[in-house]
């Protein structure tokens, strides 16, 4: 079961993977995700601004969380 | 929302609550219909998972990759993503995902998969570097390196850098994978904050 490693299976995973906080011992989530946006709006996005989903699009999420939840993978097709 | 034809070149940022992984998954899959039908635009979305999540790819196989009487017992949980790749541990992580007709990310390095991978990755890479991470673009691989690394690879996504991933150290600090539907992409990935191997183990 390597997508959930256990003793030698989690120090292999261990050696392969860096995390932010090895280098930025102090880094949150917030600042990690302000310099992503800072740094996105100038190199990927020409013009961007704060938003949230629209109504449909919560419908529309909420209409296909079951498929997500279900243990019927199938749904997925 | 946006005239016929017409590419929508204003971005919307998203910054969700924690939620739990079938909703993450639900409104990335949302968002990307509505970019697909003209009715939302470009989006880029940062989120985290409450309670800890496992996701696999979406061609894996949950019985093989998966132990979901372990996961259910840590109260942790277990989705399939709409992209591909390996499995990814959500824990204390940030996670983005970018949804936007692939035509408005394919004038930075092309309109392939690989190349709009390599447009965020160098935009990725240069945002960890701001907040301080000594982060690289890993370079392409090769047709023969990619079939050998698939052949040896365990279900896990971050053991091993595909083309243009983020190392740091010479590790792989984000893990990223990209769908495409009709004309639109999705691409997410994964940023650990810290190691949480201790609450790995068994």
């Amino acid at each position: 079961m390597m997508a959930l490693p256990a003793g030698a299976g989690a120090e292999m995973l261990a050696r392969s993977v860096a995390t932010v906080s090895e280098f930025v011992p102090d880094c949150t989530v917030a600042r990690l995700g302000d310099a992503l946006v800072e740094v996105l709006e100038g190199r990927l996005m020409h013009r961007a601004r704060p938003g949230a989903l629209s109504g449909a699009e919560l419908a529309m999420a909420v209409s296909l969380k079951g498929k997500y939840q279900s243990d019927d993978w199938s749904l997925m097709r | 929302m946006s005239d016929a034809g017409a590419i929508p070149r204003e971005w919307r940022i998203i910054r969700s609550e924690a939620a739990d992984g079938a909703w993450n998954m639900a409104v990335d899959e949302a968002i990307l219909e509505a970019v697909m039908a003209g009715e939302a635009p470009p989006t880029l979305r940062l989120y985290t998972w409450q309670p800890w999540c496992l996701s696999l790819g979406y061609f894996q196989r949950a019985g093989r990759s998966a132990d979901r009487d372990e996961l259910a017992r840590r109260g942790w949980t277990l989705v399939r993503r709409p992209t591909g790749g390996r499995g990814v541990l959500h824990a204390d992580e940030l996670t983005y995902s970018i949804i936007a007709p692939a035509s408005l990310l394919a004038e930075f390095e092309g309109s392939g998969v690989t190349q709009t991978y390599l447009a965020i990755s160098r935009g990725l890479a240069e945002g960890l570097r701001l907040a301080g991470v000594p982060c690289e673009i890993a370079p392409e691989r090769t047709h023969r390196e990619t079939t050998a690394s698939a052949r040896q690879a365990s279900a896990a996504c971050f053991d091993s850098p595909s083309s243009y991933e983020l190392t740091a150290g010479g590790r792989k600090i984000v893990g990223s994978a990209q769908t495409r539907r009709g004309g639109a992409l999705l691409q997410h990935g994964s940023i650990p904050l810290p190691w949480t191997s201790p609450r790995l183990q068994r």
